[in-house]
Parts: C-alpha cells; sequence; structure tokens
C-alpha cells in the first residue's frame, strides 16, 4: 500500500493527501494516527517518535484527532456523550463543560441531548469535529470529512470547518481525491500514486509546476498533443510554444489547458478549424474544435458569450502561458 | 510554519496489522485450542486400537451402523429439500388464504427437538393410543391386532419424523434466497416467456442451490447428531453405537473408532455442501429486491396450498404439541408437579446459564481477535472455534472425558499433596458438561456477535482509539452496547440449545444430576410415562421463544437500526437470530 513515503507537516499547517482511491493516502493517515503498524519506517509526532524502530505507540497514547467520511458517531450514544468521549480521564463535570464548549463552537449545543441519527449529514459532519478537537490534540487527521455531503453544503460546511481549525491554530492533514477542494483548504499539497507521493508543494507549485504529466492531468483536463522539443521550444500540430518549463530535446507531449485557447476571427491566425460543439455552462461555454492537423478535437473553455454555432470555421489562439510539455516515454503517450 | 514538523512520517511502507490485537488473538487462539482438543483427542484415543474388540466392531457393529446412519441421512436429506424447498416457494410464488399465518408457522416444529417428538409419536401412534384407538372404533374393530398400522419403531418412521421438524432448516435459507432473489429475476425471466414452471425448475431453483444445500447440511448434522429419536424407533444409527460401545460394552476406544468414522462422515457432508455451493458469489449480488408478484390461487388450487402449507405445521408442531400439554395437564391434574421435575429444571437452568454465559465471553473475545487483526491466525481461530457445532454431542463426549479425567487424576494429586481432599472436580461435577455445551454452541455466540460486529464500522472503533480508548475500552464502551441485540440473540439460541442438549449430556452428567432432556431419554427407554411430557413440554416453551422472534423476521424484513425504537431491536434481533443460526451462511437480506 505505502512505498517509501516521507511527509512533514509543521505546526498549524494545512497539509492535504491528494490521490485517486486505492493510492495509499488513507493507509498514510491511519498509520500516522497509529491504527496501522507499518513494516518499516518512522513517525514522528511532536518530536516524539512514536512508530519506528523500537518502539510503537498506540492510537490511544498518540493525542490526534481522526475524523472520518462516514463521521463514525457513536449510534448509542447522545450528541454530548460523542464529544466527551475523549475525555474520560477527566473528571465528568469538567468533560460535560468542555464538551458543551466545543459544540457551541460548532454551533451546535442545542442538539445536546440528541442522537446522531437525528441529526443532518452536516450537523453530524460538525459533530465529528467537535469531537475530535474536544481533548485538543496535536494533529487532526480527517479522511474524505467532506465527500459526504451533498454538493449545495459542502462548500459552507468546508469553509466553516477550516476557519474554526485555523481560528484554533490547529495542525491538520487531510485526505482528499478532489484537487479543487485540496486547492482550497490546503497549504501544502501531496500528490500521491500507487503507494508514492509524486509531488509536494503549494496548490500553485503543483498547477503551475507539475513535476510530470500525472499531476499536470490531476489538476486540469489537458489537451495532450505529440509534438518535438528543443531548447525551450516545442513545436506541435498546434504551434510552436516557448516554454516555462524546459523539457529535454526529442519527442514529448504538448498539454494545453482548455482555458488557454481563444476563438479568433477565421484567417487571420495560422491555425484555425471547425466548431463541433458549444455547450453553455453558466460563467463559461465549453467549446469543442476540430482542429486543421490533429486526429483529436480539441476541448477548449471560455467565458460566455461566444455566438459560435457547430460548423462554423474559427481560428484558433493559444497562450503559451497555458501550454506544458513532458518528454514522451512509454508509460505516457498522448492517447 | 518553519518551526519542528508536528508529524514527521519518514520513508515508511506497507501497513497492514491493527493495532492492540496481540492479547485479543492469543486468547483466541487458546479458545479455539480448547474447543479443537476433545477432536484430538478422539483421534489420540482411536489410535490406541480395541484389542480385541476390533474384530467383533468391524463384524457386527459397523457394517449395520454405518448403514442406517447413511440410509437415515439420505432419507432426512430428501425429505427436507422436497417439504423445505416446495414450501419455500409454494409461499414465494403463490397467494392463498392464510399465507402470511402460514410463513412463520412453517417455522414452528424448529422448537420440537427431535428426541421429543418421538417421544410423542410413541405414544400417539402406540397401539392403544389417540390415532390407532379412534381408528379402530371408527372402523369398529374391537382387538388392536385387527388393525394394520405402519409402525412408528422403524427407519420410515424415523426418517418421517426427523424430516418433520428438520425441514425448516431448508425452509428458512430457501425461502431468504427466493426473496432476495425474486423480484427482477423471476419477473424477467416471465417477460422473456418462461412458463412459472420453468421460471422454478431454471431459474429459481439453481439459485437458490446454495441456500438449499446449506439448510440441508445444517438439517443432517442435527440428524447425526439426534441420539433419543433413533434410539426410541430402533434405528442403530453412529450416535447410539457410540453410546451402546461405550455405555454398555465399556468400549471407549471402540466407541472412539466408531466416533472418528462420523468425524469423516461430517467432513464429507461439509465438503458436498461447499461443493453444491460453488459459484456462490454470482447469486448473492442481487441487491435487495421485493418479492416477485405472486400469483393468486383461488378454488381448489388454494385448497390444496392450504392442506399442503397445513400438513408440516400439523405434524411437526402441533400434535405432538397438544399431546404433550394435555398429558402434562393430566399428569399435573394427577400427581401435581413433582419435586424431581423442579429440581430438573432448576438443574436445567443453572448449566445452561452457565455455558451461556461463558459461551458468549469466549465468543466475543475470538469475534473481537478476527476484528482487530487481518492475521490469518484470527481468521483461524474463529473458524476452528465455530467447529464446534459440526461435532456431534457424543463424539464431543467421547473426547472430552478422557482428557478431563486425566486432568482430574492430576489436580486430585495435586490437592493431595496439599491435603486436600477434592474428589472429581471436573468429571464429577458439572464442569464437563459445561466445557461440551461451550464447544458445541460457541459456533452460535461467535458467529452472531461477529455478523454483529460486521455491521458496526470499523471507523468507529478507529475514532475510539485515537479519542484514547484502549481496544479493551472499545470493546466495552462502544461494542458491548451497540452488539446488545446481537449478544441477547446469541444468549438466547445458546441457552435454548443448551436446554435441548441430550446426547453430550446423556454421557457427561455427573452422576444422579438429571436435566429434563435426560429424564425424559430416561422415561422413554423405560417405556414409562409420567413426568416426561412435562419436561418435554418445559423445553418446547422455551424453544419456542427465539422462533418466535424469527417468525417476526419473516415478516419484517430489512430494518435500520435504531436503538430506540423497540419495534425495530426485536427485528434486529431476530436478524441476528438469523444470522447465528447458521453461522456465516445463510444469505441475509441486509449485507453481503
Amino acid at each position: 500500500m505505502l512505498d517509501d513515503v516521507s511527509l512533514s507537516v509543521a505546526s498549524g499547517e494545512t497539509v492535504c493527501l491528494l490521490g485517486h482511491s486505492g493510492c495509499g493516502k488513507t493507509t498514510m493517515l491511519r498509520v500516522a494516527a497509529g491504527l496501522e503498524r507499518p513494516d518499516k519506517g518512522r513517525v514522528v509526532l511532536a518530536g516524539k517518535q512514536v512508530t519506528g524502530p523500537g518502539g510503537f505507540v498506540p492510537p490511544e497514547a498518540r493525542g490526534v484527532g481522526l475524523m472520518f467520511q462516514d463521521y463514525a458517531l457513536f449510534p448509542h450514544l447522545t450528541i454530548i456523550d460523542n464529544v466527551a468521549f475523549g475525555l474520560s480521564h477527566k473528571p465528568s463535570a469538567d468533560a460535560r463543560r468542555i464538551a458543551r464548549q466545543a459544540l457551541e463552537r460548532v454551533g451546535l449545543a442545542a442538539y445536546a441531548q440528541d442522537y446522531p441519527h437525528m441529526l443532518s449529514g452536516g450537523e453530524q459532519q460538525r459533530v465529528a469535529l467537535a469531537r475530535a478537537l474536544a481533548p485538543q490534540p496535536g494533529i487532526i487527521l480527517m479522511d474524505e470529512p467532506f465527500s459526504n455531503l451533498d454538493q449545495r453544503t459542502r462548500e459552507a460546511i468546508r469553509e466553516d470547518t477550516m476557519t474554526l481549525l485555523r481560528d484554533n491554530g490547529s495542525t491538520s492533514l487531510v485526505v482528499t481525491h478532489d484537487p479543487a477542494e485540496a486547492m482550497t483548504i490546503a497549504d501544502r499539497i501531496a500528490l500521491m500514486r500507487s503507494g508514492r507521493i509524486v509531488q509536494t508543494g503549494t496548490a500553485e507549485e503543483l498547477y503551475r509546476r507539475p513535476n510530470s504529466l500525472f499531476v499536470a492531468r490531476y489538476f486540469c483536463d489537458l489537451n495532450e498533443i505529440d509534438g518535438e522539443a528543443s531548447g525551450n521550444v516545442v513545436s506541435c500540430a498546434a504551434g510552436r510554444f516557448v516554454l516555462s518549463n524546459p523539457v529535454p530535446d526529442g519527442p514529448c507531449i504538448v498539454c494545453i489547458r482548455p482555458h488557454a485557447i481563444t476563438l479568433v476571427i477565421a484567417g487571420v491566425d495560422p491555425f484555425s478549424g471547425t466548431i463541433l460543439s458549444r455547450r453553455f455552462l453558466g460563467d463559461a461555454d465549453a467549446v469543442t474544435i476540430a482542429a486543421d492537423g490533429l486526429t483529436k478535437p480539441l476541448h477548449a473553455r471560455m467565458p460566455a458569450g461566444y455566438a459560435v454555432a457547430p460548423g462554423e470555421r474559427t481560428g484558433i489562439k493559444i497562450d503559451p502561458a497555458g501550454v506544458l510539455a513532458f518528454p514522451r516515454n512509454v508509460n505516457t503517450s498522448a492517447s | 510554519m518553519s518551526e519542528a514538523p508536528v508529524i514527521r512520517t519518514e520513508r515508511t511502507s506497507a501497513a497492514s496489522t491493527q493495532s492492540g490485537a496481540r492479547s485479543w488473538l492469543a486468547g483466541a487462539v487458546v479458545i479455539a485450542a480448547l474447543v479443537a482438543a476433545p477432536v484430538v483427542s478422539l483421534i489420540a484415543i482411536a489410535m490406541r486400537g480395541s484389542g480385541d474388540l476390533w474384530p467383533h466392531l468391524i463384524a457386527y457393529v459397523f457394517p449395520q451402523t454405518v448403514a442406517d446412519t447413511m440410509i437415515l441421512l439420505a432419507g432426512v436429506g430428501v425429505l427436507v429439500m422436497t417439504i423445505g424447498t416446495g414450501l419455500a416457494w409454494l409461499l414465494t410464488a403463490y397467494e392463498f388464504p392464510g399465507r402470511r399465518i402460514f410463513e412463520w408457522a412453517l417455522l414452528l416444529p424448529l422448537a420440537v427437538p427431535t428426541y421429543i417428538v418421538a417421544f410423542a409419536y410413541l405414544d400417539i401412534l402406540h397401539p392403544v393410543g389417540p390415532v390407532q384407538t379412534a381408528l379402530r372404533g371408527l372402523l369398529g374393530i374391537s382387538s388392536p391386532r385387527g388393525l394394520w398400522f405402519p409402525e412408528v419403531r422403524s427407519m420410515a418412521g424415523c426418517i418421517f419424523l426427523l424430516g418433520i421438524v428438520l425441514y425448516p432448516y431448508v425452509y428458512i435459507s430457501t425461502r431468504a434466497m427466493f426473496l432476495m432473489q425474486a423480484g427482477s429475476i423471476l419477473e424477467v425471466a416471465r417477460t422473456l416467456g418462461a412458463s412459472r414452471r420453468r421460471v422454478f425448475l431454471q431459474v429459481a431453483l439453481p439459485l437458490a442451490r446454495p441456500a438449499i444445500a446449506v439448510g440441508t447440511a445444517l438439517a443432517l448434522l442435527e440428524a447425526l447428531n439426534d441420539i433419543g429419536a433413533s434410539e426410541f424407533l430402533g434405528v442403530q444409527t453412529m450416535s447410539v453405537s457410540i453410546y451402546a460401545t461405550w455405555v454398555n460394552r465399556s468400549n471407549l476406544p471402540g466407541a472412539a473408532q466408531i466416533a472418528l468414522f462420523m468425524l469423516l462422515i461430517i467432513v464429507s457432508l461439509i465438503l458436498v455442501e461447499r461443493w453444491a455451493r460453488r459459484n456462490q458469489r454470482y447469486v448473492s449480488m442481487a441487491q435487495r429486491s421485493r418479492r416477485a408478484a405472486p400469483r393468486r390461487l383461488e378454488g381448489w388450487r388454494a385448497g390444496v396450498a392450504i392442506v399442503l402449507a397445513s400438513l408440516p405445521v400439523l405434524f411437526g408442531f402441533l400434535l405432538p404439541a397438544i399431546y404433550l400439554t394435555d398429558q402434562a395437564i393430566r399428569r399435573i391434574g394427577f400427581a401435581g408437579i413433582s419435586p424431581e421435575i423442579g429440581r430438573e429444571i432448576v438443574n436445567t437452568m443453572t448449566v445452561a446459564a452457565i455455558a451461556t454465559t461463558l459461551a458468549l465471553a469466549l465468543g466475543l473475545v475470538v469475534a473481537y481477535a478476527a476484528r482487530l487483526s487481518r492475521a490469518p491466525l484470527a481468521e483461524a481461530s474463529l473458524r476452528i472455534a465455530s467447529l464446534g457445532y459440526a461435532v456431534p454431542g457424543t463424539v464431543l463426549a467421547i473426547g472430552l472425558l478422557a482428557p478431563l479425567a486425566a486432568l482430574d487424576n492430576a489436580l486430585a494429586t495435586f490437592l493431595g499433596y496439599a491435603g486436600i481432599s477434592s474428589g472429581l472436580l471436573l468429571t464429577g461435577t458439572s464442569a464437563a458438561l459445561i466445557y461440551a455445551y461451550v464447544a458445541r454452541f460457541l459456533a452460535i455466540s461467535a458467529g452472531g456477535i461477529e455478523s454483529g460486529m460486521a455491521k458496526l464500522s470499523p471507523s468507529l472503533d478507529h475514532a475510539a482509539r485515537t479519542l484514547g480508548e484502549t481496544a479493551g475500552g472499545v470493546m466495552r464502551r462502544v461494542h458491548l452496547p451497540l452488539l446488545r441485540p446481537a449478544l441477547g440473540a446469541a444468549a438466547l439460541l445458546v441457552f435454548v440449545d443448551c436446554m435441548k442438549e441430550l446426547p453430550a449430556t446423556l454421557l457427561l452428567r455427573p452422576l444422579n444430576f438429571e436435566t429434563l432432556s435426560t429424564h425424559l431419554y430416561g422415561e422413554a427407554a423405560r417405556g414409562t410415562y409420567e413426568d416426561g411430557a412435562i419436561a418435554a413440554l418445559c423445553i418446547v416453551l422455551v424453544g419456542l421463544i427465539p422462533v418466535i422472534l424469527l417468525a417476526k423476521l419473516s415478516r419484517r424484513p430489512a430494518l435500520a437500526y435504531d436503538a430506540r425504537q423497540p419495534g425495530a431491536r426485536s427485528a434486529q434481533m431476530a436478524q441476528d437470530i438469523l444470522a447465528a443460526q447458521a453461522p456465516h451462511d445463510i444469505p441475509q437480506s441486509s449485507e453481503r
């Protein structure tokens, strides 16, 4: 599941483990929590080794907070008892008081005596957050904490959760498969693939300077065209581009972001094609173009309002800032 | 953000085992060893050889007993498959007056143990019993010899009586399968132009094959375990031979050899069952579906359906139950409740209660170890600890007695040094009996608890662990409260099975220690019918409780877990009963 992975999270930082399902991101989280014992390697928590040669600290002694996709609220306990679960070492009056404060912070004090199944998904998520935060863990680990919420409430709850964590000064490690979510909440992102971390950095670094085609594809739906690199210039059927991330000379894959494509009057630009379809998406239009010289249609994203219809000829202009290139090898063919 | 990292994982590689599992796993291994011990010791005893008795066994005992056992198994197998599958289809594919009542009434024979049904019918069908007397009166025949009546004390009688109380195993599992599959698949078959008859033969029956196999295997295990019915009815099965060889001929190695042979039959039975269930995966994939629209039967067809569905209930439950009630009332009116019966009730309840408590505790350990650890050893322990269910009571008793006696002698010697005269601590008390009950019925509690636990998301455990609770604490604060319905169901089933248990009780009880079942056996063996009906009625009444809960389930299938709704609670419990009744096997409506 995991293969030689190293990752650090600094105090107060939010790091996202991003990747497709089965890439090992959840295992990584579970190793950090002490729920799984790795075959080798070390985990250091607040300067103390908790997993590694010569010792293993069980999860109950690590002081980590864990939040699950399904929230894992105890169905037989009231909301307040759920939140107080991790405070059992404290006198019960103190535990109740702390639990109540935690519930107040997530705005659910009124539900203290209810049972989990009486709450909505969003409310359950907030109870889970309150429960994880109540014992004041050194770090919060979250496994797809927002993916069970419906689209409309998700963004608001994500916003509230991250604000709360930031105000709290919490350090957090969040597992997600959604690049947009990772970019929204993370200070840094570690993108994983097949049990390895492929690239670590800020959202902008990963987006703008992906170190591989895999990373580039993860954050953006790319138009991929076979090309040839020479110096810092690539040439392909869509034209010649000066690269900001040069690749070794030779065959390469040229990637064009959909929103780097703009339509211009036919005949002015040397690169042109025929409109295949246009779909109105509200704040943007999705247009596919059969470009001259290309075997596959180009997918473009552009501000709404282009009055184009299928069958029309159009000129195509490409912004070099939205063009990336990667060396071509057996694993990353354009097709 | 330049401070020292809060968390750092370095060069971490593949993870597999959950922490905190080790001590639970150790416990599970010990428990599995305790369950396996009788079988191992049985092999050791059998190896010792019975010397000069061996030729006698080969020549006179084996051929007869193996033949009788095989004929009985074949007969009971055919009977339970026919009745169980036929009824399951009748009640799924057709609608007729009273169908909803039959749905649960057909489960009632489960409450009647095989030796009680034999005990009752011996008297009901006796030449001077109610049936033959009434027939003679009707036909105007005066002498009991004047009327020919099929002899119940025969192989055919034994097959009929075992079949008529054991068919519910097939009925339950097959019906569950029909209900799960029925809806869409059967309707699709109809729209493709298949007749009802063809749908049954070519779609429903093949789909139900795994369920039929499971149910039949369970029924046959019961038939193999039976000692009372076969003995009363004069069928020389292997259980009866083991008992006779040991008790009457005092030939322990000989008994052990028969027992070993019986284990071989059981292993092949289980292999056949596995084979009959091959490719089960393709059937259990269908999502929960509603029942296919049944065909409404009217007129004489409805009448036939009603008669077909009533017969098993009548013969398997009503007749014996009415007979026992009638006899018990007469006996109480005539002699009151004897102190003897009172003592036996106390004995039965006490031993059953202790065994149930132990079985639950050990079942928790085994199931929890399997949940915590993904090591193959944990899974193996759970399976081995569940083997006892397949080992007939007589076989278990033979395997237990020798090691316990040896342990007893060692203990007595040891305590003797300390100046304590202990007597026989294990074999002289009901300790051996309790061991046997726990070993035999641990499968029910472990299986029930395991399937109860399977419904709890593992993230509950993990949440509790990261909130500072140890593995044991998670069990106490999270699992135990949530498992209450599963535990209740398992307790009920184990308790009832302990109460009913006859073969191991006969062999392992201390001197002068009678339970309800051994009392009944004694009276039937002597041919004196005194308090027996009262004892039998007690057993049947207690046995009815899980059957009633099970019947509830058949009316209200899938229900979400809501701890605070009493109705949901008992339905949940009934579902857990079903799960525990056939460990790991019967397809359930909610999962897997």
